[in-house]
C-alpha cells in the first residue's frame, strides 16, 4: 500500500505574507492623503469614504451611486475599475483597502470568530445592484438606503471624524442618524466576532474586484502535482474557503494565507507555463 | 525521424494565454474608458441662482467628468424633477461638504 503523502506547509508564512499588515498601513498611509492634496476629481480604488477629512482619492462606490442617481454614466469609475481589477483584482481588498486594514486589526483580538458558509458572501451582489445602482437610479441620493447613507466606512471614516471636529470647534455638532449609528454599532461589534464582516457579507466593491479574480493579471493558482489534499489550506482561509479548487472565486480577498501551503502558489500573465514535455532523445 | 512533443501541458499554457489575453483586454477597455471620460465626457450643469429665473435665462455650464466626480464628493450636484443636473450651491456659497 502506497504511504499517504505527506502534506507540504510551510511553519510560518513567507515574509512577504507575514508583512502584510505593513504594507497596508503604508497604503493607508497613502489614501489618507498626508500632503493635502485632496485629488478628488480622481476616482480612487479602494473604499475610503471621499467625505473624510483624510482622503486622497474619490470612493469609486460613492462615485457609481451618484452617478447612478444622476443618471450619468460613470466612465472614469468604470474605467479605473476594469484597470486596477485587470491588473490584480482581488489583491486590492488583502493588501490595499483601508477598511479592510481596520477590520484585520480588529480581527487580531483574540475573540472566537463566527465562520459563516461562504456563499453569504454572494449577498454583496445583493447591495452592489440594490444600494449602490437601483435605488440611487430609481429613488435618488436622498433615499435612507442609498449607499453612503447606510455605509460603516463613511460612518467610521467621515462621520465620526467631522463630529468630533463640529464638536471641538463648538459648532452644534448634530451628528448622524439614528439608522447610521446603528450601523456604525452593530459593525463595530461584528469586526470582532467575525472576520472582516463588511468584506464578506456586503461590500460591494469587494463583490466587483471578486469577479476579476477569475481574469486579472496577477493571480493564485494550485499546483496539482503537489496538492496531497489534505485541507490544511482550508482551515487556513480566512473567508471559508477551499482554495485548493476555489481559487479564482469572487469572495477570495487575496490575503495569501492559503500560500503557505507549497501548492499554491502566485502566478502572473507573464509568469512561464507548462510547455510542451521535450522530445524524446534518438 | 525525430518525434513531435508530447503537450501534456498543453492545456495549462492555454489557460496561462487566455489569462493573459483577458486581463490586457479588460486593462486596455479600462484605460479606454478612463482617457474618454477625462478628456471627452462633460455634461451641462445649471447653476444655482437666488431667484427663479424665467426659463431662458438659466445660467448654466459645461462641466467635465473629473469635475462632475469632484462636486458630488461634496454633495454639490443633484438632478432637479426636469431631469437636468443642478448645483446645490450658489456663487459665493459652499457645499454641504458631507454628502451623507
Amino acid at each position: 500500500m502506497a504511504a499517504m503523502a505527506e502534506p507540504r506547509i510551510r511553519p510560518k508564512p513567507s515574509r512577504f505574507v507575514r508583512g502584510r499588515l505593513w504594507i497596508q498601513a503604508a497604503f493607508l498611509l497613502v489614501w489618507l492623503d498626508p500632503l493635502a492634496l485632496r485629488l478628488h476629481n480622481i476616482c480612487g480604488s479602494v473604499y475610503h469614504c471621499y467625505a473624510c477629512p483624510l482622503a486622497l482619492f474619490a470612493c469609486p462606490v460613492g462615485v457609481l451611486a451618484n452617478f447612478s442617481a444622476l443618471h450619468v454614466v460613470p466612465f472614469i469609475a468604470i474605467g479605473t475599475l476594469l484597470v486596477v481589477g485587470g491588473v490584480v483584482g482581488g489583491f486590492v481588498c488583502g493588501w490595499a483597502c483601508p477598511f479592510g486594514f481596520l477590520q484585520d486589526l480588529v480581527a487580531k483580538v483574540p475573540v472566537p470568530k463566527v465562520r459563516l458558509p461562504s456563499w453569504t458572501g454572494y449577498f454583496r451582489y445583493a447591495v452592489l445592484a440594490g444600494l449602490v445602482i437601483a435605488v440611487p437610479y430609481f429613488f435618488g441620493e436622498a433615499h435612507p438606503l442609498f449607499i453612503c447613507r447606510v455605509c460603516p466606512a463613511g460612518a467610521v471614516e467621515a462621520g465620526v471624524p467631522n463630529l468630533v471636529r463640529e464638536a471641538a470647534a463648538g459648532g452644534s455638532a448634530a451628528g448622524m442618524s439614528t439608522l447610521k449609528w446603528t450601523i456604525l454599532v452593530l459593525f463595530a461589534v461584528a469586526m470582532f466576532v467575525k472576520f472582516r464582516p463588511w468584506c464578506s457579507l456586503f461590500c460591494p466593491l469587494g463583490a466587483i474586484f471578486g469577479v476579476f479574480n477569475r481574469f486579472s493579471a496577477v493571480f493564485l493558482r494550485a499546483n496539482p502535482k503537489k496538492c496531497v489534499q489534505c485541507g490544511a489550506c482550508r482551515k487556513m482561509c480566512p473567508v471559508n474557503l477551499a482554495p485548493e479548487r476555489q481559487l479564482a472565486d469572487p469572495l477570495c480577498i487575496r490575503c495569501m494565507e492559503c500560500t503557505r501551503c507549497e501548492a499554491i502558489e502566485v502566478k502572473t500573465a507573464f509568469s512561464r507555463t507548462e510547455r510542451a514535455d521535450p522530445a524524446p532523445a534518438e | 525521424m525525430a518525434q513531435r512533443p508530447r503537450v501534456t501541458g498543453r492545456r495549462r499554457f492555454r489557460g496561462g494565454a487566455r489569462q493573459t489575453v483577458l486581463a490586457a483586454i479588460l486593462v486596455a477597455a479600462g484605460a479606454a474608458l478612463v482617457i474618454y471620460g477625462v478628456a471627452v465626457h462633460s455634461r451641462t450643469v445649471l447653476l444655482k441662482q437666488a431667484e427663479p429665473p424665467a426659463a431662458e435665462a438659466e445660467k448654466t455650464i459645461q462641466e467635465s467628468e473629473p469635475a462632475l466626480i469632484r462636486e458630488i464628493t461634496v454633495g454639490g450636484l443633484r438632478r432637479n424633477p426636469a431631469g437636468k443636473l443642478e448645483r446645490t450651491y450658489g456663487e459665493g456659497e459652499t457645499p454641504s461638504l458631507c454628502p451623507t
